[in-house]
């Protein structure tokens, strides 16, 4: 049970990225049901709930945005590089979605592997969503408030659209919604 | 009452701007009007100065108006500096009035203008008309 | 009778504001209700211990963020009096300790309630001096008219950024938070930014959208006493130049944020009942056209 938040700009960079673990218990037959199904990334899936939940607390503010080395690409490393291409590969699939539809909460527009991926579009940046479990209403919730948070963000004019989030006050925001919606 | 004409004495004394509104009134050349600004600049700081008995820490106005046969001058002195000048006919009944909304015109046409320089010429289009639509008023 | 320079022209204000204009003497400009002495054009972003460019001294965010590269000094003249005490938890907070760390009662700005300052006004004279102090002051860093009008449209273009976003949220919560929804097609974008944006901005709707009668990805929105640019009159060597080209930059900021590229002039088309009547011409890029017909009708 995890979930991995991107913002991105519509330069398509990174703006923020952030994994955490689910405050709700587990239900029970999602976890075991995807890793037999996807046998090849059984180390990967068996690892990343509870690399991710390792991780999560002593990740630094903004986290570690931008490409990796290669020298890193061990375990929970690994883990986020894999959330960032699922994520990156995404994003055609969301502005596909987007033309058509005047939604900004676009569930679970893509999945791979056991990931399942959402977006909302904050008009001109989009944040993107990987979850594990299905829970639309807690995800709308949680996108909501961080749209609010974002645009408050936003106000700063020292902000621009372009600009990554470095806010500890935001990332506990979203960590305090994390832990309320999903 | 007829409005005869319009100046602005900057506060260091200099015309930045002078229309005439009536055709009684004789023609000048500017640089005459330039001079005649700068005296009555003058009048009008001697006149501060021969105040009787002023208030310390309060500003002391000086010659507020002067009168001849059949046409008189107001000078509004504004807090920053600013002289308008008003040449007119007799009686004048809503004199006062009229200043205020020149002023109210002068704040907005002039002091809201991102491409006026302070102290120097007025050159506002939008000063121009708005004066003109109230004088007419006044004048008709 | 003593009038003081700037009583007597706010005083003024609002008696010429009103014989031009009826319905509006005043215009709200997205709102700011605590008076602080810079009126600031967005409402959230005045609290002045609102550190949310976190002063984290960390190298590796130092190298790719533009403003944690600013000494801490800076940053705390920036900031007022408040800047030490937000810095100071900035840099020891990471977590819910930093949301906590504000200092002497001012509050972070992720905790400001987003609607208090909805239908909040700024006065029409507050706003026509900053606005004459941001043209004066684009005008000493340009050679041409073009590039005054250039500079003019990009600050409005970031506002309307922010405006779409703080518009379709607070929409989006009125609503209850169900289904958030942005317009996608083009004529209801439009009608969206001719009323909802411009009377957000402005008091009230635009006069007039039309398209144009000779290219099909021409829209005109037309302002026939457009209030930003009521007092100023060009001098007759910039005469091409219109003040208006900040709302214009508002316009395409807001289209830009839909997905809808255009480019976004202003022209001074005067009349004779409306001298100062101003268009706001709208050419859309290709791919919203090209969209737009794919959508179907």
């Amino acid at each position: 049970m995890s979930f991995y938040l991107a913002i991105v700009s519509p330069l398509d960079s990174p703006l923020y990225e952030l994994a955490f673990p689910s405050a709700k218990p587990p239900p029970p037959n999602s976890a075991s049901s995807s890793t037999s199904s996807f046998p090849s990334w059984s180390t990967f899936t068996a690892s990343n709930g509870a690399d991710l939940a390792a991780e999560a607390p002593s990740n630094k503010v903004g986290g570690n945005l931008g490409l990796l080395n290669g020298d890193t690409k061990t375990g929970p490393e690994r883990d986020r590089a894999m959330c960032q291409m699922i994520a990156h590969k995404s994003l055609d699939n969301i502005e596909e979605m987007m033309e058509g539809t005047g939604t900004l909460y676009l569930k679970s527009i893509d999945r791979h592997n056991e990931w399942t991926v959402s977006a909302f579009i904050a008009t001109s940046v989009k944040f993107v969503l990987l979850h594990d479990i299905k829970n639309d209403d807690g995800i709308r919730l949680f996108f909501l408030d961080l749209w609010e948070a974002y645009t408050k963000i936003l106000l700063n004019p020292f902000h621009t659209v372009n600009t990554p989030i470095r806010n500890s006050a935001f990332e506990a925001k979203v960590r305090g919604s994390a832990r309320r919606n999903l | 009452m007829t409005v005869h004409a319009l100046w602005v004495i900057s506060k260091a004394g200099g015309l930045v701007f002078s229309r005439s509104y009536s055709d009684v009134l004789p023609t000048l050349p500017v640089n005459t009007i330039l001079t005649l600004a700068g005296i009555l600049h003058g009048i009008h700081a001697i006149t501060a100065k021969l105040t009787p008995s002023p208030i310390p820490g309060q500003p002391v106005g000086g010659m507020e108006s002067f009168e001849a046969e059949g046409w008189a001058g107001r000078i509004f002195l504004t807090a920053t500096g600013t002289k308008f000048v008003v040449l007119h006919s007799l009686p004048h009944p809503g004199l006062d009035d009229l200043l205020r909304r020149i002023y109210e015109i002068y704040s907005d046409a002039v002091m809201k203008n991102p491409f006026h320089t302070l102290e120097m010429p007025i050159n506002s289009s939008l000063f121009e008309t708005r004066l003109q639509t109230l004088i007419a008023s006044v004048n008709a | 009778m003593s009038v003081y320079f700037t009583g007597g022209s706010s005083s003024a204000s609002p008696a010429s504001a009103s014989a031009s204009a009826p319905t509006s003497s005043r215009f709200s400009l997205t709102s700011s209700a605590v008076s602080s002495p810079p009126p600031s054009l967005y409402s959230t972003s005045q609290n002045p211990s609102s550190s949310t460019i976190s002063n984290v001294p960390n190298p590796n965010r130092r190298e790719t963020s533009r403003m944690s590269s600013q000494p801490s000094s800076l940053q705390q003249q920036l900031f007022g009096g408040g800047g030490s005490g937000g810095g100071g938890s900035a840099g020891t907070g990471v977590g819910p300790a930093g949301a906590s760390g504000v200092a002497g009662g001012s509050m972070n700005i992720l905790d400001r309630p987003l609607n208090k300052t909805k239908g909040a006004e700024v006065g029409m004279g507050a706003w026509s001096f900053l606005f004459a102090e941001i043209v004066a002051y684009s005008q000493s860093r340009v050679d041409s008219v073009h590039d005054l009008e250039a500079r003019l449209s990009s600050l409005g273009y970031e506002a309307g950024q922010r405006i779409l976003t703080l518009l379709l949220l607070r929409n989006t919560q009125t609503a209850g938070g169900k289904d958030p929804r942005r317009e996608h097609r083009l004529i209801p974008i439009l009608q969206f930014v001719h009323t909802q944006v411009y009377k957000y901005c402005f008091g009230k709707p635009a006069d007039g959208l039309e398209r144009s009668v000779e290219e099909e990805n021409e829209y005109m929105i037309t302002l026939n006493q457009p209030p930003l640019t009521q007092h100023i009159s060009v001098p007759k060597d910039m005469s091409q130049l219109s003040c208006e080209a900040f709302t214009a930059g508002i316009v395409e900021g807001v289209l830009d944020g839909l997905d809808v590229p255009a480019r976004v002039t202003a022209h001074t088309v005067s009349t004779d009942q409306y001298p100062q009547r101003t268009v706001i011409l709208i050419k859309l890029d290709q791919k919203v056209m090209d969209r737009e017909e794919a959508l179907g009708k």
